[in-house]
Order: structure tokens, then C-alpha cells, then sequence
């Protein structure tokens, strides 16, 4: 194959096909969510920089001492989807991306990942430092709601 | 199946104080699975007939107890195909393990066989879910040569964010073991030793755009040449990264000086990456490398390294990747010919990978 064919089919496959494909993703809708902690946590209010220090691991005890321990809920899950959206302003794949560079690099392990919101739950209601998040609806008795601000 | 772990790392366990009610024991690991064919020649271990045995898997140990201590071990199996430089490398191996001493959250100390802080992509360059294409630019990384993917000592960490800024700073001294090449098709192995360097990067606010430098020297100890690199060598690589919803872009410039004086290996490469969906990724790099040789009362010679690649990935998950690529390289590193550059003109072939990567 000629040098410059291969390099034409390369900018042919990005102008024609990538990036137009790109433009027209749809926006994605977000369902809302509640920051959920122990019910000893004396706190009311949380930011959102504080919440993506807190899923990052970048800020390791709460403003009363106690050790912070985040809990993801699965990749999957569109509760998920709209956190990571709404605090880190990237994609679960790009954030799945950071944590298993960080893994990999020997620079830290991601929060425990949960399947279900009652495994969320039970988990924060059993540990004074744990954060979670939870669906904008449903049961949440047991745990606190943190009232998210800018 | 021979099983090559350094003794002198199991000090860590020792070290480790009894584990409290607060031990955390967690276990991951990647496979990296490709098969790859050119369409003439070896090279770096992808013959004209294809191979599969192209592979990396790691299985990773983790154990943090309490907010400071934590041990990390990584074992790995790598296997390169035809490539001379897998002499060198034993079916199971220590990847890296260390004792990690977290001051706090912007502050962290390592000992043992720690990864290297190197660029964007050395403390990364077997996992496949996270990389563009099968393996990370061969013309600034090497394939297990002239650096390594870890440093045998100590590795301090700081971090600072002034604002919506981060800075981040490691600071390595300590040694390793790589290969060194005469030739395309011979590799000798060489102990660096006395290593010092750092490794800096700066990310703008928004965690779109970072921008690092890293800068070591080294002593091997055991050069291919009485004169060539005997005394030490200086890296230096800058790099920059930047990341937007469906776009990504990386270009780093790596610059290795050497002995006899005049000598030096120059590349560079460039990324730029598209996600049209969820599932779908296209990579595109440009790569070129120039080796510079002075022979002392003989000559100087220097010799051109390109690499042009084209990917498509597809992840059915993000920890599960599907990969084709297809590229197209011209320069020095064909094995079975290994073409001297100080007669030869380089040689030119087409080479493509198809892997699959996984990681839990």
C-alpha cells in the first residue's frame, strides 16, 4: 500500500465518519441522586468539590476526623451515570479509565463498588465514615441525606 | 514454567507490622492477549506468519491496613513473540511490590520494587483496557529496554493543589535491570545503578490539559560496549495529555544522551484519539525516532525510526476492549534482517495486532 492512500483512507475516516458520528451523540438525560451517610455524621451540607475529592480518594477524613470510605455503585448503573456526570463532569468510562491507571501504576485502589442501592445502604449504616449515593426516589431510612451545593 | 522472584523484596513482608482489624485485602489483574502479523519480516517479535504468543497478565495483592500502611505485589507473565528480548524475561515474574507509607492524602512514601514514574504511560504499559493500541509507543518506552517499568529502591510523592490546579512531584532514587541492544536481533543485559530523577506534572483546573517532565541518570554497570554509555545516561521526556468527552490527545518527546559524547536517541510521538459512542474508539499515532552513534575515531551514524497506526477499539464493558490496529513503520528494528545504520538504508513493512484486554 502506497505511503499516502493509507494517510488519504486515515483524514477520509475521520471527516466523513467520526467525526460527524461524534456531533450528533445525543445529550444524555440525568436522573437525580441523594448523597447518603452514617447517621452519626454530624455534617448537613456537602460540595460537589468536595464529593470528587471524597470518589477520587483525595480527601481521606471528614472535618470531624473520622476516615472517609466511599462506595460506588456499579459501571452500569445509570444512578452512576448521573453522579459522575453531575460531580466529576466526565463519563463513567473516563473515571473507570482514571481508577484503573491508578490501580495498575500501584497508586491506589477505586471505592468499593456496590450492584444494588440496599447493599449501598447497609453498607453506610454500618460503617460511622462511609458515603454513598442512592436514586433521587425510594427508601432511605437508616442512613442521612447530605444536601449537595455548588 | 520458570518462576523468578527476588528475594531481597520479601524484606517487605517483614516489615509489615501485624495486621489490625483494620487490614483491607483486595485482588485485581489485567490480561492483554493479541495476535499480530507483518507482511514481511520480524518485528519486535511479530513475525511474517503471524504469532499469538503475544500476552501480558498480571494478578495484583493488595493490602492496606489501617489510613497509612499498605503492601502491594504484582505478578506478571509476559510473553513478546518471536522478540530476542524475551531470552530475558522468565514465564512468571515479580512486577513490582513495595511497602507504601501514605503520610496523608497529598504525601506518600515507597519502598521495594516500585513502579517508575516515567511519562504518561511506563507505570501503565501492559494494561490493555487503558491503552490505545496493544502496546505504548515502542520509539519513547522501548520494549523492556533502555528503561524499566519499575525502580528497585525509593519512590517519594507529594501533591498540591493551589486553587482548581494540581501539581503533582515523585521523586526516585534506586536501580534496575533492562536489556540494551547492539543490534536489532542481539540484546545485552545491563544493571542500572544510582538513578535519580523525578518525574513532574502540572494539570490545568478542569482536569482536561497536564503537562509533566520527567529527567533521570543513570549508571550501567554492565554497558554491551566498554564505551558506549559506560559512565551514565540522562533521560528527559515531556509530555502533555489532554481529555474532552469524545476527544483525547497525547504527544511526549523523549531525549536520551549518552557516551561517547554526541550521542543520543530523539523521539517522539502523537496521539489523538476519538470515542464515537460508548463502544467505539479510534486511535491515530505518529511516531518517529532518530538514533544518533559516535564511534570514536570511526564515524557517526544515525538511523530513523517511524511508526504510523491507525486503531479501532471496541469495549463491550470499559474493563473489556476489543483492538485492531494496523501500522506502518520504516527504520532499524527488523530482527531477522537487523539492518546496521551506519550502511543500510532503513527498512519499511506493515504490520497489524488484533488483541483483546481484560481487567478486574
Amino acid at each position: 500500500m502506497p505511503g499516502k492512500p493509507f494517510w488519504a483512507h486515515i483524514l477520509f475516516v475521520c471527516f466523513l465518519v467520526v467525526i460527524p458520528t461524534t456531533l450528533l451523540t445525543p445529550a444524555q438525560t440525568e436522573p437525580g441522586y441523594r448523597i447518603v451517610v452514617h447517621p452519626d455524621n454530624p455534617g448537613a451540607t456537602i460540595t460537589k468539590k468536595e464529593l470528587k475529592n471524597i470518589f477520587l480518594k483525595r480527601m481521606a477524613k471528614w472535618p470531624h476526623g473520622e476516615p472517609i470510605i466511599p462506595v460506588d455503585l456499579s459501571l452500569d448503573s445509570s444512578v452512576r451515570k448521573a453522579f459522575t456526570r453531575d460531580i466529576h463532569k466526565r463519563s463513567t468510562t473516563s473515571i473507570n479509565a482514571y481508577w484503573q491507571k491508578r490501580l495498575f501504576s500501584g497508586k491506589g485502589v477505586p471505592p468499593s463498588t456496590f450492584r444494588e442501592e440496599t447493599a449501598v445502604l447497609d453498607y453506610v449504616k454500618n460503617n460511622p465514615g462511609a458515603i454513598g449515593y442512592i436514586s433521587g426516589a425510594g427508601d432511605a431510612e437508616g442512613v442521612k441525606i447530605l444536601k449537595v451545593i455548588p | 514454567m520458570k518462576l523468578k522472584i527476588n528475594l531481597p523484596y520479601a524484606f517487605v513482608f517483614l516489615l509489615s507490622p501485624c495486621f489490625s482489624q483494620d487490614t483491607k485485602f483486595s485482588v485485581h489483574g489485567y490480561l492483554n492477549q493479541a495476535y499480530g502479523q507483518s507482511d514481511r519480516y520480524q518485528y519486535y517479535g511479530i513475525p511474517e506468519e503471524g504469532t499469538i504468543d503475544l500476552r501480558n497478565i498480571a494478578l495484583q495483592f493488595n493490602l492496606k491496613y489501617g489510613l497509612k500502611n499498605s503492601l502491594v505485589i504484582q505478578m506478571n507473565s509476559r510473553r513478546v513473540g518471536e522478540s530476542p528480548v524475551g531470552e530475558f524475561i522468565d514465564d512468571v515474574e515479580l512486577d513490582w511490590g513495595f511497602y507504601q507509607y501514605e503520610h496523608d492524602e497529598t504525601l506518600s512514601l515507597k519502598v521495594g520494587k516500585v513502579p517508575l514514574p516515567l511519562g504518561i504511560y511506563n507505570e501503565i504499559r501492559d494494561v490493555g483496557t487503558v491503552l490505545p493500541f496493544y502496546r505504548i509507543p515502542t520509539n519513547v518506552y522501548g520494549e523492556g529496554t533502555w528503561t524499566s517499568e519499575t525502580v528497585d529502591g525509593v519512590v517519594v510523592s507529594k501533591s498540591w493543589m493551589p486553587g482548581e490546579w494540581m501539581l503533582d512531584l515523585d521523586l526516585f532514587y534506586g536501580g534496575w535491570d533492562s536489556v540494551t541492544s547492539q543490534s536489532a536481533d542481539s540484546y545485552t543485559p545491563v544493571r542500572n545503578e544510582d538513578a535519580t530523577g523525578f518525574q513532574f506534572w502540572v494539570t490545568l483546573p478542569g482536569e482536561r490539559w497536564r503537562f509533566g517532565v520527567h529527567s533521570h541518570r543513570r549508571r550501567p554497570t554492565e554497558a554491551f560496549d566498554e564505551t558506549i554509555g559506560r559512565d551514565h545516561q540522562d533521560i528527559s521526556i515531556g509530555s502533555v495529555e489532554g481529555e474532552y468527552e469524545h476527544f483525547l490527545f497525547r504527544g511526549e518527546y523523549v531525549r536520551a544522551t549518552f557516551e561517547p559524547e554526541g550521542s543520543s536517541w530523539k523521539a517522539w510521538y502523537l496521539h489523538l484519539g476519538t470515542s464515537f459512542s460508548e463502544k467505539w474508539a479510534l486511535n491515530f499515532m505518529r511516531s518517529r525516532g532518530r538514533i544518533t552513534l559516535v564511534v570514536p575515531f570511526f564515524a557517526t551514524g544515525s538511523g530513523d525510526y517511524d511508526d504510523d497506526a491507525l486503531g479501532l477499539n471496541y469495549s463491550f464493558t470499559p474493563r473489556q476492549v476489543l483492538k485492531f490496529e494496523y501500522h506502518r513503520t520504516e527504520g532499524y528494528s527488523v530482527e531477522d534482517l537487523s539492518p546496521d545504520f551506519f550502511f543500510e538504508p532503513p527498512v519499511r513493512l506493515d504490520y497489524f495486532l488484533i488483541s483483546f484486554s481484560a481487567s478486574f
